[in-house]
């Protein structure tokens, strides 16, 4: 250990490495500690009770909410299928599947718009999607889903074939199998890929634009708001994007939390039975 | 009409291996040895009921496990077989007891029943550790138990001892010969080691290339070993003054 710890240090001892490497860190902390100072608790409040915001709060909460539950069910097999398929074809879903992450937003928007949009390919169904809640959640999904298939394939990639064969050998259906043996396993990686994927589908805002509109109460999230109190009021727009960076913040420390547990429960220490 | 033992024809090709094996076997230990890639793993697995590219015939005792010309092959939960896979599969996030109670199926009896196994295995005192917690030889043996559980009627235990240190693979040999008599269940043993071979005392089934080259007791193959595989495993066995017997390694 002190060994690592000096050869590291002598590492990243040459000063333009600190300098290049603290300046990232300044840049990526900077804007939040200025939103952070920005509001006083008082000032925060009041702009809380503006008319904006407990809507946008709200519609945020429930389509963000929606959006993961709708990723979880279908994405969940979609990982799996992945994970198990070989050969070109699964490589190139695979691709597919990541497309959203590399494409913009609001490109994403445009391309729902050509779906499910008055002229859209899917036009005759009638299905007056666009500027509805529903549209929130339908750009949320196809934006974030990404982030929770790719980290639920590779974690359900990491568990071997054997302890799957093993389990079917002692009684176990193809779903028992999965549901016992592999989700237990790929546990980690699946709440990963879910507060990615609900951190991701909070802050959308490119796509929803365009797709669903900034109407208030109906399809105005919170990003939304933040844009459009911008041109009225910029203590409302501050206020919104602190509570926004609070809960990303605890998003991110509470799926911390669950893997260090989830780590825990399953390290050489976890029981009273202590090490052999 | 009652039959004993193994029945076994598979054709195919998994991978660049083409699988052309035909053996019976009896209900002692069987034990299956072949050079890397001669498809002893790939046996196993499709006794156990993973190799679906493969046709054929798989008999254990009455059991039909697959019989391909009349469309017959059973998933691998209903074939009833208890399978020990190379690196032994235990389940890293169950408890010992747990992973032994795996196959007994749900409520109190299965807690009851893996009780019971373990302390026959006499391997009670681990009921509550992790896997990871556990030594190669204990760990050996909560993967036996886990296996015979179920009560399966036979048993595949793929390279049971490669992992073990030299002192726990002395023990945990023993312990298996021991175990594998008293289950009193046909099992198949893949190994590459001459001393499971003695101490298992069984019918060896050499494999190479996918194909069975030579069946027999270890000091019939001894004596006449049908290949160079054969001749160098097993040379360990043969008396000294016919040839240079090679120093033990254990």
């Amino acid at each position: 250990m002190p060994k690592i710890a000096s050869a590291t240090r002598s590492g990243l001892h040459a000063a333009p490495s600190v300098v290049l490497g603290l300046g990232l860190l300044l840049v990526l902390v900077l804007p939040i500690v200025a939103l952070g100072l920005a509001s006083s608790p008082g000032e925060l409040w009041a702009a809380l009770g503006h008319p904006l915001v407990p809507a946008a709060l709200w519609l945020s909460a429930w389509t963000s909410a929606i959006s993961l539950l709708l990723v979880i069910l279908t994405g969940t097999p979609l990982a799996w299928m992945l994970a198990r398929a070989r050969g070109p074809w699964a490589r190139i879903i695979e691709t597919a599947v990541e497309l959203p992450i590399a494409i913009p937003p609001a490109v994403v928007g445009i391309a729902l718009l050509l779906v499910f949009g008055r002229q859209g390919l899917l036009a005759g169904l009638e299905l007056g999607l666009p500027f509805t809640s529903a549209a929130v959640v339908l750009a949320q999904v196809v934006v974030a889903a990404p982030f929770y298939v790719q980290s639920a394939a590779a974690g359900f990639r990491s568990v071997d074939d054997d302890l799957l064969l093993v389990a079917r050998t002692l009684g176990a259906s193809p779903r028992g199998a999965f549901l016992r043996v592999a989700v237990p396993l790929a546990l980690p990686a699946l709440i990963n890929g879910a507060a990615l994927c609900w951190a991701r589908a909070l802050g959308e805002f490119g796509a929803t634009l365009l797709f669903a509109g900034s109407f208030p109460g109906r399809t105005q999230t919170m990003p939304l708001a933040i844009y459009a109190a911008l041109e009225t009021d910029v203590r409302v727009a501050t206020a919104i994007a602190l509570v926004l960076a609070l809960v990303a913040f605890s998003t991110l420390l509470l799926a911390r939390a669950a893997r260090r547990w989830l780590d825990r429960s399953t390290s050489p220490h976890a029981r009273a039975g202590g090490s052999p | 009409m009652t039959q004993s033992g193994w029945q076994i024809e598979l054709q195919g090709r998994i991978g660049s291996l083409a699988i052309d094996i035909h053996f019976t076997a009896g209900e002692g230990p069987t034990i299956v040895v072949g050079p890397n890639g001669a498809g002893k793993t790939t046996l196993l697995r499709a006794i156990a009921g993973a190799e679906m590219g493969l046709r054929g015939r798989i008999v254990l005792r009455d059991h039909v496990l697959l019989d391909s010309s009349r469309g017959a092959s059973l998933p691998p939960e209903a074939r009833r077989i208890g399978y020990v896979p190379q690196g032994l599969g235990l389940f890293p996030h169950l408890s010992a007891l747990d992973n032994v109670a795996f196959g007994c199926g749900r409520g109190p009896e299965a807690g009851a029943r893996a009780h019971a196994v373990l302390e026959r295995l006499g391997a009670l005192h681990l009921a509550d550790r992790r896997p990871h917690a556990l030594s190669g030889g204990e760990r050996q043996r909560i993967a036996l138990a886990r296996a015979l559980a179920p009560e399966p009627h036979g048993l595949l235990l793929d390279e049971p001892l490669s992992a073990l240190d030299v002192g726990q693979r002395r023990r945990t040999r023993a312990f298996l010969a021991e175990h594998l008599r008293e289950a009193g269940r046909p099992a198949i043993v893949v190994t590459h080691d001459v001393r499971d071979i003695v101490a298992l005392d069984g019918e060896i089934v050499v494999l190479e290339a996918g194909r069975v080259v030579q069946v027999g007791r270890a000091s019939a193959l001894a004596e006449a070993p049908g290949t160079e595989f054969v001749a160098e495993l097993l040379e360990p066995l043969v008396p000294s003054g016919e040839s240079n017997p090679r120093p033990s390694r254990d």
